[in-house]
């Protein structure tokens, strides 16, 4: 293991050692290129230059602190070990791959969005933890390993970890935000995949999009955030759901047919001429459980095909459309309103 | 050293952090101007996404 800082000036990060990197900040160069045993440092020293990585390029922790100059190219870096981002740099195009396979590591993005994060491609029980906010434009993978998102902001286009490989997602307070249409959250096999915390996932595509949940009974509060009707799949279990996008537009959330989720509470409402539509995705029921009486509200339309719902006020939402809804684990067929509606 | 800051937005709670020197020598005018960049660039990111670059 060896440091490696860059001194090559505005050049390619490649094969090619030359006399692009030094042993200290500012040093002579003409050292080898680093590679996922070398910790590689861009800092002051090494100007206000521009980094090009056009193949893949391999290092332990990249660390960023100082540096002034461009990281651009249309390869990864794969970094095996923290990484370092500062906000006087600038980020272009480049990827940025946590390739650690062990060990805890962090990640620092000051503000920098990336092209997009895979967490542990390989065999890995590394655990990464987030030092800031973490936004990419495409998508965010758990792969292997423990990512710890400790509280911040996550960002991104879409969600994905479906496998059978061991791993954890500890979201904790942090809102998780998805911005693509499509599957923008694929869960579809969650064997081995633990997901805990207390934040929100928002998907806000104003497409339509998929939640593909896998069954996993520890989500926490999801919120309808876009004007694209939002399809969740599969039986799963959230802390809440909630839709806020009621004060900008009227949307959708629709349930496989078919399917149970439980929730701890809900506030999936819509507003005043902004109605959110809430049913099954097709002509047959879904089934929602929650501890208390499924009132829909007073300005809510029964649009057929529910059971155990009441459409009076009494739950803290309303201006809903419902339609091929079945409520359980209330005890709205003890309540005096359930005849009027049914 | 590190400043954690939270804004609630219609978009929901933004967390971050700044990571500066120990030495630095911002006002705190300056900081307060880094906080709302940040916030204002993810909301920028959430409310109109780039399109997603191929292959990455």
């Amino acid at each position: 293991m060896a440091n490696r800082y860059w001194v090559g000036g505005s050049a390619t990060w490649d094969s090619t050692a030359g006399s692009k990197w030094a042993l200290t900040s500012g040093g002579a160069g003409g050292q080898a290129v680093p590679t996922s045993t070398d910790d590689v440092f861009l800092d002051a020293a090494s100007g206000a230059v521009t980094v090009t990585v056009n193949t893949v390029q391999s290092c332990l922790s990249l660390n960023c602190t100082g540096f002034t100059g461009t990281l651009t190219g249309t390869a990864t870096i794969t970094f095996y070990g923290n990484l370092t981002l500062v906000s006087g740099m600038t980020l272009s195009s480049v990827g940025i791959r946590p390739s650690a396979t062990s060990g805890s590591w962090t990640i620092t993005t000051a503000g920098k969005t990336l092209a997009g994060m895979a967490f542990g491609l390989n065999a890995s029980t590394a655990t990464w933890t987030l030092n800031d906010a973490l936004t990419t434009t495409s998508v965010i993978q758990v792969v292997n390993g423990t990512v710890n998102t400790n509280n911040f902001a996550v960002s991104g286009g879409t969600f994905f970890s479906s496998s059978t490989n061991t791993r954890t997602f500890n979201t904790g307070s942090s809102t998780l935000t998805f911005t693509s249409g499509g599957t923008v959250w694929n869960c579809t096999t969650a064997t081995n995949l633990t997901l805990s915390g207390t934040g929100t996932i928002s998907l806000t595509s104003a497409s339509v999009k998929t939640f593909i949940g896998g069954g996993i009974q520890t989500y926490p509060t999801l919120n309808q955030g876009g004007a694209g009707a939002l399809t969740v799949t599969g039986s799963n279990q959230f802390a809440d759901i909630t839709n806020t996008y009621a004060s900008t537009g009227a949307t959708s959330v629709l349930f496989t047919a078919g399917t149970t989720n439980v929730f701890t509470a809900f506030n999936l409402t819509g507003q005043a001429t902004r109605v959110c539509t809430l049913g099954s995705a097709t002509a047959a029921q879904a089934t929602l459980q929650k501890s208390t009486t499924w009132y829909m509200g007073a300005n809510s339309t029964n649009g057929g095909n529910n059971t155990n719902l009441v459409f009076t006020a009494g739950g803290g939402i309303d201006y809903l459309s419902v339609s091929y809804i079945n409520g359980t684990g209330a005890t709205a067929s003890n309540n005096a309103n359930f005849l009027n509606f049914f | 050293m590190v400043i954690v800051f939270e804004f609630d937005t219609p978009y929901g709670l933004f967390r971050d952090a700044l990571h500066l020197a120990d030495d630095h020598n911002l006002s705190d005018a300056e900081i307060e101007a880094m906080k709302q960049e940040r916030v204002d660039n993810w909301i920028a990111f959430i409310s109109n996404p780039p399109v997603a670059p191929e292959g990455v």
